[in-house]
């Protein structure tokens, strides 16, 4: 007779029982006080020197920060972060560097690709028409594709690893390998060549729409190439701060083009209590579709909710994770009809293969989808 | 055995981040099992783990200038037990590889469970590889939920849940339910 998880985890609370911390309170307790002493000793610094001396250090780290956590491999603990100033942060980024949103979004970006071109007719907003309480299998593959990128947003950056290697193409000084993980711990490798450069505060022009032109804008552009399997494909990033007072509001937008005529354009923006991406698919140069992907944050829980900006629609999906159900993930769907339909999606490993299962609540039914949707359509059941 | 208060845990560490051990007794009897069932299973010695258990307080001090006020306390603490777990690890590896005879005199005798070899513990390091063995003994003795636990290991949370599951199978097909009777 096969266990249930519950008795395994009982037998090794038992198992675990006897064993119990002894006391040494005391004893820590001396050292700890030695370690807070030797922590708390004065230091002396001169106020004047700090005063002038600081921004301009400042100015240069900042250079360097920037362009380090674009090109270096940089690990980031959560729990145990240097804070930049004494000024509180709003709110606390899910990808929490320069390099993990970049990386971030070459990935997403490379994932809405075949949208374009029809290669992958399904997978976009569109005007479906379906006021109904059902949803159609087109539905589900948007409801799929923007699953996949809100999966990557909510594994954080502990899901991308950076690897920085010396450029072995002339044309660009860099190359940075980003690696992901799918729930299956299956390994994905983008590679991009790049080159950096400072543009400065009076050289942003409108490339991220309204950006351009304040005087404490800081921007750096990226120009280089990103291979994904036997593709390659153009990539463009730029990364503007704009600080204003103590407030510094930071948009990082990635451009993956197949061509000059087709491509997909991600910003990511924070400011001070929301995060946000937004992705514009252009096809033979017309914008086809627009979304805005939105991290909600609410005590422990993240919740992403997908809003269709063009073409224009009440279409709505927001993702629901909980953790005491890993393999369980909860949507909320408004449909044309402004419908609300709850959908359940189920992860299951079938023979190595991570296979979703989205079963409507009202109807009952199920269509299954397998790890690799990429142009596939997808099985109903 | 577990789960930690963790608005009680921010309140010490602030309090110690001020400079105030007044309240480390209070602290320390919070924080005591998490820190050390996050480090025996690890080590499986218990006597190193109370050694260790100093260390781990000690890093925390020395850490907590720099902790801000975002991130969980949980993960702050236990990432430094784990990080200190895994240096005695490599050290006692190391050891081994220089010269095997010396660490079998020295710490010979600590080595490999002072843990009573219960079927299920013997099953558990048998069956399940490191990373396993922390994943299901720190979401069972310690009470961490699964993106705690992911924030401990740096690993992905859908990585953690697959290797969690994985572990629990393993152990569903190679513990017989009337064993411990």
């Amino acid at each position: 007779m096969k266990m249930t998880d519950e008795q395994i985890k009982q037998q090794i609370k038992d198992a675990f029982e006897p064993y119990q911390p002894i006391d040494q309170e005391a004893k820590t307790r001396i050292q700890v006080i030695a370690a807070i002493e030797r922590q708390h000793e004065p230091k002396r610094v001169n106020p004047i020197l700090w005063r002038w001396v600081a921004p301009a250090a400042f100015s240069l780290l900042a250079i360097g920060i920037v362009v380090g956590q674009m090109l270096t491999p940089s690990i980031i603990n959560p729990s145990s972060e240097i804070p930049s100033s004494e000024a509180p942060v709003p709110i606390q980024p899910v990808l929490q560097s320069s390099q993990a949103v970049f990386g971030f979004e070459t990935i997403s970006a490379t994932t809405l690709l075949p949208m374009i071109n029809l290669s992958d007719p399904l997978g976009r907003f569109d005007d479906y028409g379906n006021q109904e309480d059902e949803v159609t299998e087109d539905e589900i593959a948007v409801i799929d594709r923007y699953l996949r990128v809100s999966e990557q947003i909510i594994r954080g950056q502990d899901n991308l690893e950076f690897t920085s290697e010396t450029s072995d193409l002339p044309a660009y000084d860099y190359k940075e390998t980003v690696t992901t993980f799918t729930a299956l711990g299956q390994i994905k490798t983008y590679t991009y060549y790049f080159n950096i450069t400072l543009i400065g505060e009076d050289e942003a022009d409108s490339f991220t729409g309204s950006q351009g032109g304040h005087s404490d804008e800081i921007t750096y552009e990226i120009n280089g190439i990103v291979l994904y399997g036997d593709q390659t494909y153009e990539l463009i990033g730029r990364k503007v701060e704009e600080v204003d007072d103590d407030e510094v509001e930071q948009t990082i937008t990635t451009t993956i083009k197949i061509d000059a005529q087709n491509y997909v354009s991600v910003r990511h923006k924070t400011e001070e209590d929301e995060e946000s991406y937004q992705y514009e698919v252009v096809e033979n140069r017309k914008s086809i579709s627009k979304v805005k992907v939105k991290i909600e944050r609410e005590d422990d829980e993240i919740s992403i909710q997908v809003t269709s900006l063009q073409p224009q629609s009440n279409e709505q999906i927001r993702y629901e994770w909980n953790e005491e159900e890993p393999n369980l993930i909860e949507i909320d769907y408004r449909n044309q009809g402004n419908q609300p339909i709850r959908i359940r999606v189920y992860l299951e490993n079938v023979e190595g293969v991570l296979v979703y299962t989205y079963e409507i609540e009202s109807s009952g039914e199920k269509y299954h989808r397998d790890e690799d949707r990429h142009g596939h359509g997808n099985n109903r059941h | 055995m577990g789960h930690i208060d963790e608005q009680a845990l921010n309140q010490h560490l602030l309090r110690l981040k001020a400079g105030d051990s007044s309240h480390f007794s209070e602290f320390y009897a919070l924080t005591k099992s998490l820190i050390y069932y996050t480090i025996l299973p690890m080590i499986k010695d218990v006597g190193l783990t109370e050694d260790l258990m100093q260390d781990v307080y000690i890093k925390v001090i020395e850490n907590i200038q720099r902790k801000t006020n975002q991130g969980s306390s949980i993960a702050y603490l236990l990432t430094i037990a784990r990080n200190i777990a895994l240096n005695e690890l490599k050290k006692r590896q190391r050891e081994q590889l220089y010269d095997r005879q010396v660490v079998e005199m020295s710490i010979g005798q600590k080595e490999y469970i002072q843990l009573d070899p219960s079927p299920i513990i013997q099953k558990m390091y048998r069956l399940l590889s490191d990373i396993e063995i922390e994943i299901v003994t720190q979401h069972v003795l310690n009470d961490l939920s699964f993106k705690e636990i992911s924030q401990m290991i740096k690993q992905p949370l859908g990585t953690v849940l697959w290797r969690y599951n994985q572990a629990i199978k393993k152990l569903q097909k190679g513990v017989n339910p009337h064993e411990n009777d």
